[in-house]
C-alpha cells in the first residue's frame, strides 16, 4: 500500500497548484489521501462517489462509459477519474493546468491499477501492513453495552 | 462489509417512501442514541432539493470501535429520483425499510416493496444484508397496525418494530438490534 501512497503523494509534489489527491473505493470509502482537505475523508468520499455514480448513471442511459469528470469551482478545479473498483480525485487551484492534471491522473491510474491488480492480494497485504485484526469478543460486547446503556 | 486498511466498514441504508421518516429517524438516532465518542462528524450531511427533501442521500459515518466504522445513508424516497436510488444499495450490509403506516400510503408502500424486491434479485450484497422493517408514524391518526401492514406488504419474514421517528419510539431498539446482528456477522467472519 505504501506504493499507492507514493503515487498519490507524487502528484501533489509534482503538479503545480494541486492541493489534494484522494483515492476512494467505488462506494466512497477513502483508501489513500494526500494533501489537506477541510472535510472529513469519509464525508468527502461519500459525496464524490455519489457525484460520480450519478454521472455514470446518465452515461449508462446514453450508452456511454464515464472516464472522468472535470468540475470548475470559483477558486478550485476538481478532476475525478475512474479506475477498476475506485475513483481518483485531484483537487487543484483555479490557475493549475487541467491538461497536466488529466495526464497525471491517467498515469497514476495505470500505476495504481497495476498495483491493485489482484484485490485479494492487496487486501491481504493491507491487513498485514496495517496489522488488521478482527475485533475480539470483548470489543464487540463493549460496543453493544454502550448502545444498551444509551437505551436505558 | 469492506475491509480497508485496518478498518472494517459497514454500510446501513434507510429505504422507504417519501416522507416516511427516514431522515427524521436517522436524525433521532444520531442525536439521541449514538454515544458522543462514536461520532466522527458533528452533523448529518444531506443533499437536499430546493424544497428541503432528500435529493440524493443523507449520510453520517460513526466509529463504533477502533476499527469499525458504520456508514449510514438514507435513500431519497421521491419517485422522481428512482434512478439514483439503486446505487445506494451497492455493498449494503443492513437495511431499515421504513414503512409509512398511514392508510393512505399503503399502495405507495407496496410500490417500494416491489422496487426493493427487484433490487433483492439483482444485488448480491442485499441478499445477505440484515433487513429490519420500521412501521413508522404509529403515533398519527388513520394508520394500519403492524400485523396488517406486514401481511399486506408481504414483509412478515423480516424483524420489525412499530416506530415514531419524531419521539424515537422503538428506534433505539431497532438500531441496537441491527448493530447486534451485524456484529454477530463479524464474529462469524472472524471464526471462519
Amino acid at each position: 500500500m505504501s506504493r499507492i501512497k507514493d503515487v498519490i503523494s507524487g502528484i501533489l509534489k509534482r503538479v503545480p497548484g494541486v492541493i489534494g489527491v484522494i483515492l476512494i473505493d467505488i462506494d466512497g470509502i477513502p483508501i489513500e489521501i494526500a494533501g489537506k482537505f477541510d472535510m472529513k475523508a469519509e464525508d468527502l468520499g461519500a459525496l464524490l462517489a455519489a457525484c460520480y455514480n450519478s454521472y455514470a448513471q446518465v452515461g449508462l442511459e446514453l450508452g456511454q462509459n464515464l472516464d472522468s469528470i472535470i468540475v470548475e469551482y470559483s477558486d478550485l478545479k476538481l478532476c475525478q477519474s475512474s479506475m477498476p473498483r475506485g475513483l481518483l480525485t485531484i483537487i487543484a487551484g483555479k490557475d493549475s493546468y487541467l491538461g497536466m492534471i488529466r495526464l497525471e491522473a491517467k498515469r497514476a491510474i495505470d500505476t495504481i491499477t497495476q498495483i491493485m491488480e489482484d484485490t485479494r492480494e492487496i487486501r491481504k497485504e493491507l491487513m498485514e501492513e496495517s496489522k488488521f485484526r478482527w475485533p475480539d469478543d470483548k470489543t464487540i460486547d463493549d460496543i453493544l453495552s454502550k448502545f444498551k446503556q444509551e437505551l436505558k | 462489509m469492506n475491509i480497508i486498511g485496518d478498518k472494517i466498514y459497514i454500510k446501513i441504508l434507510f429505504f422507504g417512501t417519501a416522507l416516511a421518516g427516514k431522515t427524521t429517524s436517522l436524525q433521532w438516532l444520531f442525536q439521541n442514541l449514538v454515544p458522543e465518542e462514536m461520532k466522527i462528524t458533528d452533523r448529518i450531511r444531506s443533499i437536499k432539493t430546493s424544497f428541503g427533501q432528500t435529493l440524493l442521500f443523507d449520510f453520517v459515518p460513526i466509529q463504533i470501535s477502533n476499527n469499525i466504522i458504520i456508514r449510514i445513508y438514507t435513500a431519497t424516497g421521491q419517485d422522481y429520483y428512482t434512478s439514483t436510488r439503486k446505487m445506494l444499495f451497492e455493498e449494503v450490509d443492513g437495511v431499515f425499510f421504513v414503512v409509512d403506516s398511514q392508510k393512505k400510503e399503503l399502495e405507495h408502500n407496496r410500490e417500494f416493496v416491489e422496487e426493493f424486491n427487484k433490487y433483492m434479485e439483482k444485488i448480491d450484497e442485499l441478499k445477505k444484508a440484515e433487513i429490519i422493517v420500521l412501521y413508522n408514524k404509529q403515533d398519527v391518526a388513520e394508520v394500519y397496525d403492524v400485523e396488517y401492514m406486514s401481511a399486506s406488504l408481504d414483509l412478515q419474514q423480516y424483524p420489525s418494530y412499530p416506530t415514531c421517528a419524531v419521539s424515537g419510539m422503538n428506534l433505539d431498539r431497532a438500531f441496537t438490534a441491527m448493530i447486534s446482528s451485524l456484529l454477530s456477522k463479524i464474529r462469524e467472519m472472524k471464526g471462519n
